[in-house]
């Protein structure tokens, strides 16, 4: 065991951190770490487990607070919604996009790191495509309002991830899937611009080129907040502890489209 | 270890919004909560359904009580439901009783979310609402003072320094920083971790005596 970790083995160490753990006192960044830790240190997570063992009390005397109607519609959407990317639903329309955005941004994928005016032209050029070419489900729709394109190190395209409109509908397109283990699964991350902050946006499903995710009110403020999304290799299911592995396989800059519009122009 | 029954309110949960008032109200039945995420474990989504029913609307009392706002509150239940069937396999009955568990999911993600929602507003808020800090501590001394008063738990903590289970209160029960702590008491934000260590310690003590 390293140095680093046996520390957190210390009697002191773990009583510390699982009292300021559990009472909220340790910053986001120190709490998640803690929490991490935690799975891999019993004392840790054994002491964590008996102060908020001891503390519950303040929390079964706090008054309810009867849920909203839409809450539990939307716990219920999102679980069928994972149930059926897990049953490797296909949706319609794929192929087609795939084909396109495939040829297209392996095109572009080498050389927007350098020519970034050159690459945010090119880009409107995807947009206006994708916007003309919609899958079933976006052609109710709204016009492309955020996109991000994710390129690996080589600046290759993988995966182009966007939003219509308001609808608050994700829809990803999974050019090069970066190679995971059976025992591995890749999810998607926002970046804050406000906080440098990494959340989940979910685990990508296996064997899907088109996705599309309906997205919480939540996950959509982190939308119109983000600076960046990326993508990560994670244990199967997805990051156990909120936050993002170090193997980031993938990221791109996440663009309003109005914004592109604007900078186009001038 | 102390248990608890639940007794669900079918005609609140059909309410829209609205906090009730039943602070004497325990969590009933932890049985039936650690039986239906037993359930939740074999992929049982009725009983993810009876789970919500019977646990939502207090989880939904302490996401507000953090967040403070309806929408953050129903939002931060959301998440953290979704989280909790997700992680069902995570849950061990013989590690921690069922709500706490659910209800420790609950508070850290409220927290997460109040951290956030501050930074983004934080133009916002830079001034303290005094008002509303000092609803909390009159709320804080009233917790100390009657709703646990046949609890170790209120014990030990009415045995504190006044100003360490404030702050031990105020973070825990309202999700307020270190820094925020400290610029309520106009104090270091050292003299404020000492006060939350000290007093972390000393309740430790007092609750394991």
């Amino acid at each position: 065991m390293s140095q680093r970790l046996e520390r957190y083995h210390h009697p002191k160490v773990v009583e510390h951190l699982a009292s300021q753990y559990v009472v909220g006192a340790l910053s986001p960044l120190v709490h998640r770490r803690t929490q991490k830790l935690a799975r891999d240190i019993a004392p840790l997570e054994d002491k964590i487990n008996d102060w908020q063992h001891q503390l519950v009390g303040l929390d079964q005397k706090t008054p309810e607070l009867p849920p909203i109607e839409q809450t539990w519609a939307n716990i219920n959407e999102q679980l069928d919604c994972l149930e059926n990317i897990a049953n490797k639903h296909q949706p319609v329309g794929v192929n087609e996009t795939k084909g396109f955005l495939d040829s297209l941004l392996s095109m572009f994928g080498g050389k927007g790191h350098q020519l970034a005016h050159a690459f945010s032209i090119m880009l409107i050029f995807v947009l206006g495509y994708v916007v003309m070419q919609p899958t079933e489900q976006q052609s109710s729709a709204d016009p492309l309002s955020y996109v991000a394109v994710l390129t690996d190190e080589q600046e290759q395209a993988q995966l182009v991830a966007s939003t219509y409109g308001e609808s608050q509908k994700l829809v990803l397109n999974i050019i090069n899937r970066p190679e995971v283990t059976d025992e591995e699964d890749l999810e998607l991350w926002v970046v804050s611009k406000t906080d440098r902050e990494a959340r989940s946006l979910g685990v990508v499903p296996r064997d899907l080129t088109l996705v599309e995710q309906q997205l919480t009110n939540a996950q959509w403020r982190l939308i119109k907040d983000s600076d960046s999304l990326i993508l990560t290799v994670e244990d199967i299911g997805g990051s156990p502890f909120g936050e993002p592995s170090e193997t980031i396989v993938s990221r791109g800059l996440c663009v309003r489209l109005q914004e592109w519009k604007t900078n186009a122009k001038t | 270890m102390t248990k608890y029954v639940f007794v669900p309110n079918e005609e609140e949960l059909a309410q829209s919004d609205g906090s009730t008032d039943e602070m004497d109200t325990p969590i009933k039945n932890q049985e039936e909560l650690t039986q239906l995420l037993s359930l939740c474990k074999l992929g049982d989504r009725q009983a993810f359904g009876r789970l919500y029913q019977k646990a939502a609307p207090r989880l939904n009392g302490i996401a507000y009580r953090i967040t403070r706002n309806v929408d953050s509150a129903n939002e931060v239940l959301q998440e953290a439901f979704i989280q909790i069937w997700q992680n069902k396999n995570d849950y061990h009955a013989h590690k921690s009783e069922a709500f706490t568990w659910l209800a420790s999911i609950v508070r850290y993600r409220a927290y997460d979310r109040l951290r956030y929602d501050k930074r983004r507003h934080q133009s916002d808020t830079v001034e303290f609402d005094e008002t509303q800090l000092q609803t909390i501590k009159q709320n804080s001394e009233q917790m100390l003072g009657a709703e646990f008063s046949e609890q170790a738990l209120n014990s030990c903590l009415a045995k504190l320094e006044q100003k360490q289970s404030q702050s031990i209160l105020m973070a825990y029960l309202y999700g307020y920083s270190r820094e925020e702590i400290s610029a309520y008491f106009d104090s270091p934000l050292n003299t404020i971790k000492s006060w939350i260590r000290r007093g972390l310690g000393r309740l430790q003590l007092c609750l394991n005596g």
